[in-house]
């Protein structure tokens, strides 16, 4: 592993979260948990979920579960890394760190902010915080966590090939 | 409400744990025994799980919840009867690619403190050979409710 960054193609903010929300209209699960795409820089990205009762991990107070918020930063973390690579690509969490700091509010949406703070040829080191919408000075969450890069997946940069069209056989 | 691990488990009594966390029941975390009577954690394979469309890998956010879900409804189950423990941290490893199958989870409390568990999670798919791993610590007991 080397610690010379890849040679990144011109980064374009926009045609990232298009392709972004274009990724994101076909998956499954995103469309299930409706994350949003907040806002893509280089080498960050944000991320919103809007607050839904299914989530709730504490009845009693109506706090969000903290698996949801990991699923979130899990998510955002990977765009990130992509924003940082400067294309979409197919990756995989190595490891992932979740502090849970405080409860969350019955009715707030989760906002997550993501930064790649180093790149390898090899894997992206990805660190962020989780705020509630309207409460940006005091953090809900901490994530650290490490992507390898190039795994097997959508490369949505390059024309279909075949294997993905046939469910990578 | 049952809510304890101590006798054979039925389908009544560990819907009733799940439900306990309306998170854990929308990702339809089963809980059953295996031969030698452990209890083992089940995440049925959902299609909204897929984290990679195209291998068909999960989510490792959806594993990491799970595996949260399944630590805590463990600690409900054995320690934690009438109330929420709460997670301080976790530490998910990934050690190799998810399948599009059912995942299982064994919960080993390491250290059962009075107000601090430290307990490790291991995730499997069809082979048995471990997918995920994850260390967490969970605060109970008076340290929950402040």
């Amino acid at each position: 592993m080397s610690d010379k960054k890849p040679s990144a193609p011109a980064f374009d903010p926009e045609q990232m979260k298009a392709m972004h929300k274009m990724f994101m209209g076909n998956h499954p699960g995103f469309l299930e948990y409706q994350f949003e795409v907040v806002d893509i820089l280089e080498g960050k990205a944000s991320m919103r979920l809007p607050y839904n009762e299914k989530f709730v991990g504490d009845k009693v107070t109506g706090s969000i579960h903290g698996g949801i918020i990991t699923l979130l930063m899990d998510t955002a973390g990977g765009l990130c890394s992509m924003a940082s690579i400067g294309k979409m690509t197919a990756l995989a969490t190595l490891d992932l760190r979740m502090d849970y700091l405080r409860p969350t509010t019955r009715g707030l949406s989760i906002l997550a902010e993501m930064e790649c703070y180093h790149l390898t040829s090899s894997a992206a080191f990805v660190r962020g915080m989780a705020y509630e919408e309207g409460e940006e000075n005091v953090a809900v969450a901490h994530m650290a966590a490490t992507f390898m890069l190039n795994t097997k997946g959508p490369d949505l940069m390059s024309k279909p090939r075949f294997s993905d069209v046939n469910g990578g056989k | 409400m049952a809510k304890y691990f101590d006798f054979l488990l039925d389908d009544k009594n560990t819907a009733d744990i799940v439900s306990s966390i309306p998170f854990a029941k929308y990702l339809d975390i089963k809980i059953q025994q295996n031969i030698n009577g452990e209890i083992i954690f089940r995440l049925p394979f959902a299609e909204k799980n897929i984290g990679n469309p195209i291998i068909r890998a999960l989510h490792g956010g959806i594993m990491a919840s799970f595996m949260e879900c399944s630590a805590t409804l463990m600690i409900i189950g054995t320690v934690a009867h009438d109330y929420l423990p709460k997670c301080v941290n976790q530490t998910t490893e990934y050690l190799s690619r998810s399948k599009d199958v059912d995942s299982f989870a064994k919960v080993k409390m390491n250290r059962v403190g009075r107000r601090v568990i430290h307990s490790t999670t291991t995730c499997w798919q069809e082979e048995g050979k471990p997918v995920v791993i994850s260390h967490a610590r969970f605060l109970v007991g008076s340290a929950a409710e402040a």
